[in-house]
C-alpha cells in the first residue's frame, strides 16, 4: 500500500500524514532584473531550485520517530520525502529529448502508465510535467509533446519524490501538540521546509 | 575590445534573459568546478562538479598618462563537499596549488564548453577558507611576473642598452640568458624577466611597434647602474613616455595598448545607450583633470644622477582661460637624449618628446568629461582602454548648451564586472577623439623583384598589409617615385607572391606598390588615409577627411 514516507541513512518513517495547507512544491529561481533607464529589463538568473512546504499533523509516535531524524537532518545530512512510497523513480536520460517530441530516452523500469513525472535540465532553470503514456524497453513515451529540449544530463523523476533533501534554513525542531499528553486523539504539527540539492 | 566570440557565444549573450556558467579548470587536473554544468557535460571526459559558489574580480584601470595599467586579478570560493577541495590540495605535494596555472572561463548556460571564452588565465597567488569548509583562490596574471627586479647584476658591472624601446623591451621581458626562449632571448639572464615567449603576444606588440614607433622614430638609450623593479621600469621609462599601457588579453597572454582612438578599419566600437544602462548615470566637468603643464625631464646623466635637460611645456590657451591645472605632470624620460649618437637619431627625441606633449595637451587642456555609471551584464565584452561610442538624451552638452549626447566617442578607463549580480560598472572619459574618423596612412610595398607583367614579389611584412584586403586598387611609382602602373586591381596576395591585373610592363625591385588615387579604390581602402584636398574633403565626391593618427 502506497503510504508517504521520509527515508534517511537507511531508515524509513512511513506515516500518514495529511497538511494544513496543502501539498506546496516551490520551483524557486534566484535571478537579478536589471532595468535600464528607458524600461529595458535584462535578466541575469543565477540559481533554479525546489523548495517543499508543508505543515503536516502526526501522532506521538511518529514525533518519538522524528526526533530521532531531525539529530539527522539538522547536521546537514540529506534525506528523502515521498507522498507515495510506490512511485519514487528517478533517473538521468540516456539521450537527449528535442522540443516537438513524446519519446524520452530513459531507463523505464520505475515509471508505469499514466504516472506524474517532473523532467528538467540538470541545471534545474527549464523543466516540464510529463504524463506516461507507454513505455519501451529503452525509454518513456510522453503523453503530449514535450515544450522544451533536454540533453542527455537531464532528470526524469515521479513528481512527488523530492531526493537530496536539506534543511537549510530551519535551526530547531518544534512540533507543536494540541491536547493534553494523555488525549487520545491529539496530534502534533509541524512545518516542514526542505530544499532540494542541485548535484 | 580585444576579446574573441564566437556565434554560440554571440547568440546567448545578446538574449535580454541570461544565465551565466563560470569554469575553473586547473591545470593537469581532470575535475572542472562550475556553477552549472556546461550541455556537453555528459559527454565530456572531464568531470565538472558543481562546486563553485561565487566568482569576483578582473576589474580593470588604466591610468595611461602613468603608463599604469592594473594587475588583473580573478577570486572564486569552491565549497569543499566531501574534502574534495582539501584532498586536492594534497595531490600537488611540490607546492600545493602555490602558483598552478589556472584558467578561468564564462559563458552562458545551453552552451557546450569549447563555446566559453577565457576571461583569465594565471597562477594562484592566493589560498585561504573563508568559513569551513568553502576555499578561496586568487589567480592573478603575468603581471605579477613584472614584480621581479631587472638588471641585477648591474651595480657591480654597468649595463647600457640602446635602440628601439619596444624592441628592447620584448627582449628584457623573455630573456632567459640560454637563446631559447623565442627570437628576443638574447639578453644576458640578469638582464631578463625570462617570462615565456609564449605568453606574451609578440606579434600584436610587433604591430604596435610597426605601426605607431617604428624604427628610430622613439630611439632610447639607458645606462643602467642598479637593479629595479620591473614593472616600474617598465611603466616609467617605456610606458609612460610612450603613451602605451600595458594589457593582459583573456587569454592570459601579456600586450600593449597604445592610447590612440579607434580606426574605422580595425575592431569594433563597443557602444552604450540609455537602453542599456541601469539608473542614471553621473556625469562630472572633471575640472580636476585639467593638465596644461607638463615638465618633461632627459638628458640623464648617470654619473651624477640627475637630469641634464629639464623642459617646462605649457599649452598657452588653456592656461590663460582655466589657469593653472591642480597637477603637473612630470615625465622622466632616461632614455631620451637630444644629443643621441650615432648622429642618425640625433633629434629623434626631441620630436618624440613634442608628440607625447601634444597627446597630453590634446587630451587634458581641456578637461575631460567623466560618467560613471552602471551597465548591463551584455556590456562586460568592453575592457578599459576600449574608445567606446556613449548615447544618452539626459547627459548634459555644455559646448553645445543642450542636454543629449549622441555617439560621442569616450575611453573606457575602468570596468568593474560583478559576474554575481550581473552588472558593470563602467567610468568613462571624453578623450577628445569625438571631433572628426581617425586613420593611418594607407599601407605601401616595396617589390623586391619582377617576375613579368602580372606577377611581383614583396617581403612577407610588406605582403602581410595587403593579405586581407579585398581586390585593392594600386598604383606603382618607380624608385624616383615616378608613377608607372595606375588603377591596376591586385587580385591575389600569396606568400611573398602579389598576382595583378595586367601591367603592361614588369616592375623592378625598390618600386613602390601604393593605394591608388581616392576616386579609383574600393570602399573598403577608403576607410584609410588620404590627402586630402584644400578644403578638407576626399575625391570627387567630397567625402569627408581623415585626421591621421597623432
Amino acid at each position: 500500500m502506497a503510504t508517504k514516507q521520509i527515508i534517511y541513512d537507511s531508515k524509513t518513517i512511513a506515516f500518514d500524514f495529511g497538511d494544513i495547507a496543502g501539498d506546496r512544491v516551490r520551483f524557486n529561481i534566484d535571478n537579478i532584473p536589471n532595468i535600464s533607464g528607458s524600461g529595458e529589463i535584462e535578466t541575469i538568473n543565477r540559481l533554479a531550485f525546489i523548495e517543499l512546504r508543508f505543515k503536516a499533523k502526526f501522532s506521538q509516535a511518529i514525533y518519538n520517530d522524528l526526533i530521532a531524524w531531525w539529530s539527522w537532518v539538522s547536521q546537514g545530512n540529506f534525506f528523502d520525502i515521498t507522498f507515495d512510497s510506490t512511485k519514487t523513480g528517478n533517473e538521468t536520460l540516456t539521450g537527449s529529448a528535442a522540443a516537438g517530441q513524446k519519446n524520452i530516452d530513459v531507463d523505464p523500469t520505475d515509471f508505469v502508465n499514466g504516472d506524474i513525472l517532473l523532467l528538467r535540465t540538470d541545471n534545474r532553470f527549464t523543466y516540464e510535467v510529463v504524463t506516461v503514456a507507454s513505455q519501451d524497453s529503452d525509454s518513456v513515451v510522453a503523453v503530449d509533446n514535450l515544450k522544451f529540449s533536454y540533453t542527455n544530463t537531464s532528470l526524469l523523476r515521479h513528481f512527488n519524490y523530492f531526493p537530496n533533501l536539506a534543511i537549510v534554513n530551519k535551526k530547531d525542531f518544534v512540533a507543536l501538540r494540541t491536547g493534553g499528553l494523555d488525549t487520545t486523539n491529539a496530534y502534533r504539527i509541524f512545518p516542514f521546509k526542505a530544499r532540494e540539492e542541485n548535484t | 575590445m580585444t576579446i574573441d566570440t564566437n556565434v554560440n557565444f554571440d547568440a546567448k549573450h545578446a538574449l535580454k534573459q541570461k544565465t551565466p556558467l563560470y569554469k575553473i579548470d586547473f591545470d593537469s587536473e581532470s575535475t572542472t568546478y562550475v556553477n552549472h554544468k556546461t550541455d556537453d557535460a555528459g559527454d565530456s571526459a572531464q568531470d565538472q562538479k558543481k562546486y563553485l559558489k561565487r566568482i569576483s574580480g578582473l576589474a580593470q584601470k588604466i591610468t595611461p598618462e602613468e603608463g599604469k595599467s592594473s594587475i588583473g586579478s580573478v577570486a572564486f570560493e569552491l565549497i569543499d563537499k566531501d574534502g574534495d577541495i582539501t584532498t586536492l590540495l594534497a595531490t600537488d605535494t611540490t607546492s600545493y596549488f602555490h602558483r598552478r596555472a589556472t584558467t578561468v572561463k564564462a559563458g552562458y548556460v545551453g552552451m557546450d564548453d569549447d563555446d566559453l571564452l577565457t576571461i583569465q588565465s594565471g597562477k594562484v597567488t592566493h589560498i585561504s577558507e573563508k568559513q569551513i569548509g568553502t576555499y578561496r583562490f586568487d589567480v592573478t596574471d603575468l603581471q605579477k611576473a613584472m614584480q621581479r627586479k631587472l638588471f641585477r647584476d648591474s651595480v657591480d658591472n654597468n649595463v647600457e642598452f640602446s635602440g628601439n624601446p619596444l624592441t628592447m623591451l620584448l627582449a628584457w621581458m623573455t630573456s632567459t640568458g640560454n637563446g631559447t626562449n623565442g627570437s628576443y632571448d638574447y639578453y644576458a639572464a640578469e638582464n631578463g624577466l625570462g617570462i615565456t615567449a609564449a605568453d606574451i603576444d609578440i606579434t600584436e606588440i610587433e604591430k604596435v611597434r610597426g605601426d605607431y614607433y617604428p624604427g628610430i622614430s622613439n630611439y632610447m638609450s639607458f645606462d643602467i647602474r642598479e637593479p629595479i623593479v620591473a614593472k616600474s621600469f617598465f611603466e616609467q621609462q617605456i610606458f609612460k613616455v610612450l603613451n602605451l599601457y600595458l594589457v593582459v588579453k583573456g587569454d592570459g597572454r601579456i600586450s600593449l595598448k597604445p592610447y590612440k582612438p579607434n580606426l574605422p578599419t580595425t575592431l569594433t566600437t563597443p557602444t552604450f545607450a540609455k537602453s542599456d544602462i541601469i539608473g542614471k548615470p553621473k556625469w562630472s566637468a572633471n575640472l580636476e583633470e585639467l593638465i596644461n603643464e607638463v615638465e618633461f625631464k632627459s638628458n640623464w646623466d648617470a654619473d651624477n644622477t640627475e637630469f641634464d635637460l629639464r623642459q617646462f611645456f605649457e599649452e598657452a590657451t588653456s592656461f590663460v582661460n582655466r589657469g593653472s591645472g591642480r597637477k603637473t605632470i612630470v615625465i622622466q624620460s632616461k632614455g631620451f637624449h637630444s644629443d643621441n649618437s650615432p648622429r642618425s637619431v640625433l633629434g629623434t627625441a626631441s620630436e618624440a618628446i613634442q608628440r607625447r606633449i601634444n597627446s597630453i595637451f590634446n587630451r587634458y587642456a581641456t578637461p575631460p568629461v567623466s560618467l560613471t555609471f552602471t551597465a548591463y551584464f551584455s556590456k562586460w565584452l568592453a575592457e578599459a582602454g576600449d574608445i567606446s561610442s556613449f548615447s544618452h538624451e539626459l547627459i548634459p552638452d555644455i559646448v553645445a548648451g543642450t542636454r543629449g549626447l549622441t555617439n560621442v566617442l569616450m575611453e573606457v578607463i575602468s570596468r568593474v564586472v560583478n559576474w554575481d549580480k550581473g552588472n558593470v560598472k563602467f567610468k568613462l572619459l571624453d578623450t577628445g577623439f569625438a571631433k572628426d574618423p581617425y586613420q593611418v596612412i594607407s599601407p605601401t610595398m616595396t617589390i623586391t623583384s619582377g617576375t613579368n607583367s602580372t606577377t611581383f614579389e614583396v617581403s612577407s611584412a610588406d605582403a602581410a598589409k595587403y593579405a586581407d584586403f579585398t581586390n585593392p586598387v594600386v598604383d606603382i611609382m618607380n624608385s624616383l617615385m615616378s608613377r608607372r602602373v595606375t588603377a591596376k586591381a591586385i587580385s591575389n596576395v600569396s606568400g611573398t607572391t602579389i598576382t595583378i591585373a595586367d601591367m603592361g610592363l614588369t616592375p623592378s625591385a625598390n618600386w613602390i606598390v601604393v593605394f591608388s588615387d581616392y576616386d579609383s579604390v574600393t570602399a573598403e581602402q577608403k576607410k584609410w588615409g588620404y590627402i586630402a584636398d584644400s578644403s578638407d574633403n576626399l575625391g570627387a565626391a567630397n567625402d569627408l577627411a581623415h585626421l591621421i593618427v597623432p
